[in-house]
């Protein structure tokens, strides 16, 4: 029998439109409203209604045995509350079963943790302040965007008072790491670092519809036995929401799979246990040492981010305003500036990268920059210097 | 004396085919139609297009029974039995495909091929003319044309660049009349001072065979007898003019300074040069934005070297443009940069000329000869560039003076002005 914490992440993007050359300093509005409002609304039918649905009913049927933690972005609330405030409602009801943490999150789904701390904290505090306000608690432990991790970013999350940082329990880019226990980073004392359990996690969000798979078809109830069958204090596990429904379609028996999943792990005598319950109640086995920067991405690195000189340069920018942004004290021009941070607009520069809405990574650049030269024309008139 | 009669062979032609050479070859015409009489001949024109003064003919308009009774009335000494490869080629790229070789050879007294209708259809179908097999198009046009051209009654022919050469010197060959060619641009400058293959062939074989060659410009004239062995004595370099256009100031969204370049994305138009000029001049001023107009195959690695230099947010790219947008843009720039490797002419810098916009360009080029008052550097000198943009963007004076000799400077530069001297060529070589 096993401790077992369950995470999920929500997040969706804000797409910008074709903003070409001739819209800068003249059109001061870069999102495309609309496909992100339809992308919204299409996945929240697919997957997010269904998922929160499902995870309600389950929390029923185990009279509150079965919890879980959820990290939802404040983009992707945002977006619910402009299109579809029936999501936020769907949340609140999650929220009011008393079984559901609410994570902390940089709320622009940013990388302000690796190219300003002082971004990295504001985004943080606005985030809690929205869940606080929307859900009426306050988060606790923190999943940083894509996962991202080092001993420098937990001692910045300790220094915020958070009592807990999930992150990717890669064994290549960690020293003194096993599967299934928490640890502290280097120097840090009072927030645990809990390690996702990449295989099984990958098990559930990739490999499962994989017909290549030796474990294919994986049956509920074997994977509910190797999650009682696992070694050490917790195992960890940690996908997108959009796993339910979205990336793996109703049609491949997703929903059916994780009821009858979850429902034999509790059968089983399995425990499981929100982010907090685990901090609080595990102790920290040792050090566990992440000098670089680890993602739970494919190579584990943020070379999805920042592989390419459009990337590297998109980043540099956008970062290089924070001062005179804050300068100019404008609320809607920091929000603006704010979710041009998104990782999102980054990933859709990688040249390999087929989940985009644009042509290409060229494309996304081009459009990026040229909204960032607008929003640079719009913070200099804004703090008096043109 | 009566007035001239000129037979005059063109590829591209508006308003179906709108590249810089169908410009150049529709002002010229049109200018020279007021005074000689004038008969054009070009792959593909529109039917419905009437132009005043002289009588456009496309292939794609010409019936087989038109070109089937020539077949039988003549025979001439043929110039060449061409031997050549299928190239896929485009002539705006500096890309030749396969080296296919023409050899030019006397073998006697030759009929005339015979035509058969599928040859015709070559000009027929909805095809840009320069996809698919350029090269056969090529010299099916040449073998077409001749017998379009020996139903009329001419006393000069005129071609226009390398696709209309051997048609050209055909012609030549079948009637004895003199032989102008006009070089609008070379493979020197699409393809750079090594460039050899059949289209520098037939380039150098076709102005061989021209009793004058009119290079665009003086600069264009050294590389015909420079680069092509041309004897220098019959070129005679005549600049082009440029048909006025609608000009109107827009209104900039903007602060900084506007700069242009405005071309195809290739090696030839050294966009290169004009992003290295781009990050000198932002190193110095932040009060300066710059914009890259068009598309090329260059397009990507430009932008990635543009994110390289760091200069992502001053440096625009917008991709290719109507001539709708191209306006709405010259309207709102404030210099023109053409830092073209090699220009044969560069009409896109009068074009700017008229729209009051200072220019900096490269001695590369034969507008140079035209805009005295421009400023100029050598294309590869990003730093004397880079200072003539840093000079015109903060000395208002500087910045009027130029513009102000601009002004004057396209004055002179007229399609009229262009056609009378092309006629004095034209009475030079049929010694009137």
């Amino acid at each position: 029998m096993s401790n077992i914490s369950l995470t999920f992440i929500a997040h969706q993007p804000n797409r910008l439109i074709h903003y070409d050359f001739f819209k800068i300093g003249e059109h001061a509005f870069y999102e495309d409203d609309n496909m992100n409002a339809r992308v919204l609304s299409t996945v929240a039918e697919r997957s997010y209604f269904p998922a929160i649905r499902l995870m309600k009913q389950l929390i029923e049927l185990t009279e509150g045995k079965f919890r879980f933690g959820i990290a939802l972005s404040g983009v992707i609330l945002e977006q619910a509350m402009y299109h579809r405030p029936d999501l936020i409602t769907a949340y609140k009801d999650l929220a009011e079963t008393g079984c559901v943490e609410f994570l902390a999150m940089p709320y622009y789904n940013s990388l302000a943790s690796v190219y300003s701390q002082q971004e990295f904290a504001e985004q943080i505090q606005e985030h809690c302040e929205l869940i606080e306000k929307l859900f009426d608690v306050k988060p606790q432990v923190l999943i940083n965007t894509g996962m991202l991790y080092s001993n420098a970013i937990a001692a910045q999350v300790e220094s915020l008072g958070l009592k807990g940082i999930i992150a990717d329990g890669n064994p290549a880019m960690l020293k003194g790491f096993m599967p299934n226990e928490v640890f502290l980073a280097p120097w840090v004392y009072n927030t645990t670092t809990i390690f996702r359990n990449r295989e099984l996690s990958n098990d559930l969000a990739v490999l499962r519809t994989n017909p290549e798979w030796s474990e294919y078809p994986l049956a509920p109830t074997t994977f509910a036995d190797w999650l009682t069958k696992q070694p050490g204090s917790v195992t960890s596990i940690s996908m997108d929401f959009e796993t339910l429904g979205e990336r793996q379609s109703d049609s491949t028996g997703v929903f059916e799979f994780w009821r009858n999943m979850i429902l034999a792990a509790v059968e089983y005598g399995n425990r499981f246990m929100t982010p907090s319950e685990v901090v609080s109640e595990i102790k920290p086995i040792a050090v566990c040492d992440c000098h670089h920067e680890t993602t739970c991405s494919t190579f584990g690195t943020m070379s999805h981010w920042v592989d390419n000189v459009m990337q590297q340069e998109a980043i540099s920018k956008i970062y290089k305003l924070e001062k005179s942004v804050k300068a100019a004290n404008n609320k809607d021009l920091t929000h603006v500036w704010r979710k041009l941070q998104s990782a999102d607009h980054f990933q859709y520069m990688q040249k390999e990268n087929s989940f985009t809405p644009y042509a290409s990574a060229f494309d996304a650049y081009i459009y990026y920059m040229n909204a960032l030269a607008d929003l640079q024309i719009r913070v200099k008139r804004e703090s008096g210097e043109a | 004396m009566s007035r001239l009669k000129v037979l005059t062979l063109g590829w591209e032609f508006p308003p179906l085919v709108n590249g810089g050479l169908g410009i150049a070859c529709l002002g010229l015409s049109k200018a020279l139609a007021k005074k000689v009489d004038l008969r054009v001949i070009v792959p593909k024109a529109d039917p419905s297009a009437q132009f005043d003064g002289f009588q456009l003919t496309g292939l794609n308009n010409v019936s087989y029974q038109e070109v089937e009774q020539v077949d039988k009335r003549y025979s001439y000494e043929s110039f060449a039995m061409v031997e050549r490869a299928p190239i896929d080629l485009d002539p705006y790229t500096t890309i030749e495909g396969s080296t296919g070789t023409v050899r030019f050879t006397k073998e006697g007294r030759l009929t005339f091929a015979k035509t058969h209708e599928s040859d015709l259809q070559l000009f027929k179908t909805k095809e840009d003319l320069y996809a698919g097999d350029l090269a056969l198009k090529v010299i099916q046009f040449s073998k077409i044309a001749v017998k379009v051209a020996m139903q009329q009654d001419f006393d000069v022919v005129h071609a226009h660049d390398w696709m209309t050469y051997l048609a050209g010197v055909e012609v030549k060959r079948a009637t004895g009349k003199p032989l102008v060619v006009h070089l609008h641009a070379s493979q020197f400058d699409r393809a750079g001072a090594d460039a050899r293959g059949w289209i520098y062939d037939i380039e150098k074989y076709g102005m061989e065979q021209a009793d004058a060659v009119i290079p665009v410009s003086k600069y264009t004239g050294t590389i015909a007898s420079g680069h092509y062995a041309i004897d220098p004595h019959k070129i005679f370099p005549i600049h082009n003019g440029a048909d006025p256009v609608e000009v109107f100031k827009g209104k900039k969204k903007f602060p900084e300074k506007l700069v242009l370049f405005l071309g195809r994305l290739t090696a030839q138009k050294g966009p290169e040069f004009f992003l290295q000029i781009a990050a000198k001049v932002l190193e110095q001023t932040q009060d300066v934005r710059f914009v890259m107009a068009g598309t090329g195959e260059k397009l990507r690695q430009l932008i990635e070297t543009g994110a390289f230099h760091g200069v992502g947010d001053k440096f625009h790219f917008t991709g290719f443009l109507n001539k709708a947008k191209v306006n709405e843009l010259l309207s709102i720039t404030d210099i023109y940069c053409m830092p073209s490797v090699s220009e044969p002419f560069g009409l896109s810098a009068l074009e700017a000329a008229q729209f009051n916009i200072p220019a900096v360009i490269s001695k590369q080029s034969g507008v140079a000869e035209v805009m005295k008052g421009a400023l100029k550097a050598d294309f590869w000198d990003v730093n004397k560039m880079a200072e003539h943009i840093v000079n015109l963007s903060s000395d208002p004076e500087l910045y009027k003076r130029v513009a102000e000799e601009s002004a004057e400077d396209i004055k002179a530069s007229t399609w009229d002005a262009a056609a009378d001297k092309v006629i004095r060529v034209y009475e030079h070589v049929c010694n009137r």
